[in-house]
């Protein structure tokens, strides 16, 4: 039986850190979280504050220039203020978001991997009903009906609310093939009650599945929030949030394009740093998990799209 | 199936009835007496035990009607369907970009893996995934309409092509990475396979090795994928067609959730469950018509 | 070529140089008829029956498919003749007016109106299985037998009269001089009876009116065509066709206004702050941006009711604090602050209204502190942080919103801000104990100074049983009185002086609202279009439009 012991996880640090382009997404990720935790502390403008007075008459947003580095909007706000103070609020929904969907699909998961018979039936049929709703559709109309759109709680409990059932989907799957193997059989052999088994035996083999899904799905939190606040249901103005930033400036596409040029590219960037970092987490930790995994991470990975549209764990029938 | 399909009208059914506010309000308008919004809400049999409502809405859908509409002041299925063949244009244009995009490019990085083409190719699909669907319509208007104008910029058209290329890129191209990857990963596993090397033993051209014997294995994949893409289509729908104006029935709900036509909103949110289920059943039975393995 | 052929060319080459030379100097002056209007609006008309419609979308179509008795001069806010022969005549103290209704007027399907027709058309407007937003009282109301039709407890109503196919008579419960602004609303246009019938409950895609045009197609989301009506009764209009081009956004719509794809671009609406730029910044565009000054007030309410608003001096504070020339920017300066509750083009408007002596941005900053501390409010025990709701109606009301909360936070206040969809904003802002602090505009229903009194400032309003239009649920039984005997006033001067007495209470004394600012309507054509304005009450008007060499 294997042990989960510090010296496993050096291999695939040394894995991980070959992956350059994993590497960079790592770096950003830690850069953005510094400037975004930090950002009341920086020499920045108050992003709420309009200077109106800099505007001119007809009151067109002023370019990026030396006064403004990356321009101001429509009513005088520091473009650059605002991108980092939108950070935060991404990243916070991002991580409060996947964190919900992870505990709840993982709980939801295992027992019904584990169980098995009516009570994965029960549970698989519940996934079956919220899968079968349009994605955005759906979080766009629980929010607009809980009306309290705006708070980042809610926002972040929507999204989760639409993507634990991916996660359980992959946790069962992982949990039904672990369920036949040996030292299982061995441990239930052996008399172990069923949390102490689940704890000790099946949970940890689950944490590859959970570091990589996890971090992929920060990064289809991200995505998701900035649709939701694109269409104009997600945080509230004054908030500075990318998605609302963008909505805001369509109109002036072509008079100030970097209104919608900048946070545009900030959520790219953000949400490819996730993507490559749970990639490279991925192939880091796949060849020991090769035997697990194959079926489950191989070749399904990345953007919002795969736990969008509820993709189950992959390719073998025999996990689906 | 009937199961899950209970199951959705009951949870639309909830969601639809813990909206706060009258919605009798909004049928008689923003400026009407209260007197006025009395009657309506009278009229509408908003005073009625839940129960009974829900059996009624039960009733009602089965019979095709699925509530009447705050806003157009008419029956909300009829609404809806007038505007899902824009929709469905849209996603089958969407789908045929993200496979005449996509499927080029997972190839051609599965036949050289490590290359400077699959990383070239791998930073392309990371980075069109991670590129939020609106920001990438904005740039595209954006480009075609202030740099190179080549295209018309949002609207219907009539249903003339070209209005319908930017839009349906849009929609394709973050579906399009993602087929790629998908197909990379699905061939890098199927061409060390031992037909494979047979084929290749037999000394076949490469072409002939991946179109005529890995890419049918291939295949069911990208099937199955396509019909449970169903759902990522009618999410992206709500976005592109905001960005574009495009007179679907993605860019009907969103107007509607802002008008609390709740009646319009929840009878799109069925609809596209409908949509769903029925999608994966046709999947199910393709696919044991595809992988003859398989059999339920 | 031959002589003879050479001569046959230079005639036939001035002759058409000459028609040229003509042609051209023709059509810069003159009306030419012919051509199809494109216009692109975002979203369908919500309906197209007047007896339901209440948006400016709804009325643009409408203004163009229907006629009622009265109409308004040209582009004033006097009132004309337009079914009726001439104005009413008005006996019984103000209770009764006549009307006479002119002969061979013509539906759309070939039969002549009658005051039968008015009778039919104005019941069903008002009968409460219409579910249309007139019935149960508002402008209507006070026709005699009303409020009984309201109740289902009779069929018809009494107080409107046919005295023979050509003349129509209506009694008032009270005279009310607002009335015939009120036969001019759209609610009042008439409709024929067989036409309803036949469609049941489609009427509002299936319109039939007596209209300059005719609905000729509607594609819902896509396309509504309106076409020239041969059998009008009026001057004809110079269009032949009028193409409504649907789902077109303002970014993209505006575009197409300068490449001449579209003619007018949501023309019931301001041209929003971003394409205001674009176009301004155009020398061909911005000369053809026309202007109207609206007839509209734009104002924070507080409700009396709640706490801290509850407290005068409180909410005299508020009225020091906020900078409405920043408003105004945001606006691209298409306003004029207004510190009254009359609009600027109302005769009960008082230019330079400024009772409070505000500085030129409207603000008193130290006098709102001031006011605070006396009010009880310092170090510790600070002034509780206020919610401001406000409806998302266009891209400038965050805007709006933020400004504002910027300004009290200069002024110690912390606000936050609550930005909902305009009916989700209606539904709260219409509860008594909900909302302390609330955006609001007023628009006119019609040009008439009681208008923006009656529906929003009286004790009827603040009904704490229903949901009033009187956002600071504030009863003053004074201004009360005021009102009612305003209401139906014949003097004119002694009218407006009435309505001014009215203003000064409100902002002087006691302090409801903090009006902030007036619009001003801006609107613009492609450059082939001749003779587009802004009308003070229609969203749209169509029948003087023509176009470059009637096409």
């Amino acid at each position: 039986m294997e042990s989960r012991r510090d010296s496993t996880w050096l291999p695939i640090w040394y894995r991980f850190r070959r992956d350059r382009l994993a590497l960079c997404g790592g770096t950003f990720i830690i850069l953005l979280l510094l400037i975004a935790i930090l950002a009341p502390l920086l020499p920045i403008r108050d992003p709420n504050h309009g200077y109106y007075e800099l505007l001119p008459a007809d009151g067109r947003p002023l370019a990026p220039g030396a006064a403004f580095l990356l321009g101001s909007d429509a009513i005088g706000r520091d473009l650059l203020s605002r991108i980092i103070w939108g950070a935060r609020v991404s990243l916070f929904i991002g991580f409060v978001a996947n964190g919900l969907a992870l505990v709840v699909g993982l709980c939801v998961g295992i027992v019904a991997g584990y169980f098995g018979k009516w009570v994965d039936m029960l549970l698989m049929r519940l996934t079956d009903v919220m899968m079968a709703f349009p994605v955005l559709l759906f979080s766009i109309a629980l929010i607009a009906i809980l009306q309290r759109g705006g708070n980042v709680l809610v926002i972040a409990a929507v999204i989760a609310f639409i993507y634990w059932t991916a996660v359980a989907r992959i946790v069962r799957g992982q949990v039904l093939s672990l369920r036949e193997r040996e030292f299982i059989e061995a441990a239930r052999a052996g008399g172990g009650r069923p949390r102490h088994i689940l704890l000790r035996h099946v949970f940890p083999h689950l944490v590859p599945v959970l570091i990589v899904y996890g971090t992929i799905g920060i990064a289809t939190s991200i995505s998701t929030e900035s649709i939701l606040s694109f269409i104009g249901i997600g945080v509230q103005p004054p908030t500075a949030d990318w998605g609302k930033m963008v909505s805001d400036g369509q109109g002036y596409l072509f008079v100030a394009p970097w209104l919608v040029i900048f946070p545009g590219l900030m959520i790219l960037f953000t949400v490819l740093a996730f993507n490559l970092v749970g990639d490279g987490l991925r192939d880091a930790l796949d060849p020991r998990q090769r035997a697990l995994s194959r079926g489950v991470l191989g070749g399904v990975s990345a953007g919002g799209q795969a736990l969008a549209s509820g993709v189950g764990p992959g390719l073998e029938p025999e996990s689906a | 199936m009937v199961v899950v399909l209970f199951g959705v009208a009951v949870v639309t059914f909830a969601l639809a009835f813990m909206v706060p506010g009258d919605p009798a309000r909004l049928y008689a308008g923003t400026n009407a007496s209260p007197a006025a919004v009395k009657i309506i809400h009278h009229q509408l049999g908003l005073d009625r035990p839940v129960y009974i409502q829900f059996f009624d809405y039960i009733w009602r859908v089965l019979h095709l009607d699925f509530g009447y509409s705050y806003r157009y002041s008419a029956p909300v299925l009829p609404a809806i369907l007038q505007r899902f063949p824009a929709t469905a244009e849209l996603a089958l244009a969407g789908v045929f970009f993200e496979v005449a995009i996509g499927l080029p490019i997972g190839i051609l990085a599965a036949a050289r893996p490590g290359s400077l083409w699959d990383r070239i190719t791998m930073i392309f699909t990371f980075v069109t995934l991670a590129a939020p669907p609106f920001w990438l319509g904005l740039i595209f208007l954006f480009v075609f309409g202030a740099l190179l104008p080549l295209f018309p910029l949002g609207g219907y058209g009539g249903g003339m092509p070209q209005y319908l290329f930017l839009p349906a890129l849009t929609l394709g191209l973050g579906g399009a990475a993602y087929y790629a990857r998908l197909l990379r990963a699905v061939l890098l596993d199927i061409l060390p396979k031992d037909y494979i090397r047979t084929a290749w033993a037999k000394g076949l051209r490469e072409r002939r090795v991946i179109l005529r014997h890995a890419m049918p294995n291939a295949l069911t994949v990208i099937i199955t994928q396509l019909g449970m893409d169903l759902g990522y289509f009618l999410a992206g729908v709500v976005v592109i067609e905001s960005v574009f104006a495009w007179p679907g029935i993605g860019k009907q709900a969103v107007d509607a959730v802002f008008n609390l036509d709740i009646p319009l909103v929840m009878g799109t949110v069925l609809f596209g469950a409908l949509l769903i289920v029925s999608a994966n059943v046709l999947v199910d039975i393709a696919y044991t018509f595809i992988d003859p393995r398989v059999r339920y | 070529m031959n002589q003879h052929r050479a001569r046959l060319l230079g005639v036939t080459v001035t002759s058409l140089l000459l028609l040229a030379a003509c042609g051209t100097t023709s059509s810069t002056t003159q009306p030419v008829s012919g051509g199809t209007l494109n216009i692109a609006f975002k979203d369908d008309p919500k309906t197209l029956d007047p007896a339901v419609g209440y948006d400016t979308t709804s009325w643009s179509v409408e203004r163009a498919l229907y006629n009622g008795l009265l109409d308004y001069k040209g582009f004033t806010t006097e009132l004309t003749p337009d079914i009726a022969e001439a104005m009413p005549s008005i006996t019984n103290g103000g209770k009764t007016y006549a009307f006479k209704i002119r002969k061979g007027v013509k539906f759309s399907n070939g039969r002549e109106v009658t005051a039968d027709d008015f009778k039919y058309s104005w019941e069903r407007m008002l009968n409460p299985k219409t579910q249309g937003p007139m019935t149960g009282g508002s402008f209507w109301g006070g026709i005699t037998g009303a409020q009984d039709f309201f109740n289902s407890k009779v069929d018809h109503i009494s107080g409107i009269k046919v005295v023979d196919p050509n003349t129509l008579e209506v009694d008032l419960d009270a005279p009310n001089q607002s009335f015939l602004n009120i036969v001019a609303m759209p609610f009042g246009f008439v409709i024929p009876k067989e036409a309803v019938a036949a469609a049941g409950a489609d009427f509002s895609h299936k319109p039939v009116g007596t209209g300059a045009f005719t609905l000729d197609k509607w594609t819902a989301g896509q396309l509504l065509v309106l076409k020239k009506n041969a059998n009008y009764f009026g001057k004809a209009p110079y269009l032949n066709e009028v193409d409504f081009q649907i789902g077109v956004t303002a970014e993209v719509g505006f575009l197409r206004l300068q490449n001449g794809q579209a003619d007018l671009v949501e023309p019931d609406v301001n041209i929003p702050s971003a394409q205001y730029i674009q176009l301004n910044s155009n020398p061909t565009f911005k000369a053809r941006i026309v202007t109207h000054a609206n007839v509209d007030i734009w104002f924070l309410a507080m409700n009396v009711n709640m706490k801290p608003f509850d407290n005068k001096l409180v909410r005299e504070a508020f009225n020091n604090v906020v900078n409405k020339a920043n408003q105004l920017k945001v606006l691209n300066g298409r306003g004029a602050i207004n510190n009254g509750i009359q609009a600027p083009p109302m005769p009960a408007y008082v230019p330079n209204y400024n009772p409070l002596g505000l500085d030129k941005n409207g603000q008193n900053l130290d006098k709102a502190k001031a006011l605070l501390a006396q009010a009880g409010y310092n170090a510790s025990h600070p002034f509780p942080a206020q919610e401001l709701v406000y409806a998302h109606t266009n891209a400038d009301s965050d805007n709006l919103a933020a400004s504002i909360q910027q300004d009290f936070q200069q002024a110690g206040v912390t606000i936050n801000l609550k930005g909902l969809s305009f009916p989700a904003y209606l539904d709260i802002t219409g509860k008594p104990n909900s909302t302390p602090l609330s955006y609001n505009g007023w628009i006119q229903d019609f040009p008439d100074p009681s208008d923006f009194v009656d529906p929003i400032l009286t004790c009827g309003a603040a009904d704490v049983t229903a949901n009033g239009a009187n956002q600071a649920f504030y009863c003053n039984k004074q201004l009360d009185q005021l009102a009612d005997q305003a209401r139906g006033d014949t003097n004119t001067s002694e009218r407006l002086k009435l309505y001014q007495q009215i203003q000064d209470i409100v902002a002087k004394q006691d302090f409801p609202w903090v009006p902030m600012y007036s619009t001003i309507n801006t609107g613009v054509s492609s450059t082939r279009v001749h003779d587009y304005a802004l009308h003070p009450v229609w969203p749209l008007v169509l029948n003087n439009i023509w176009l470059t060499g009637g096409k």
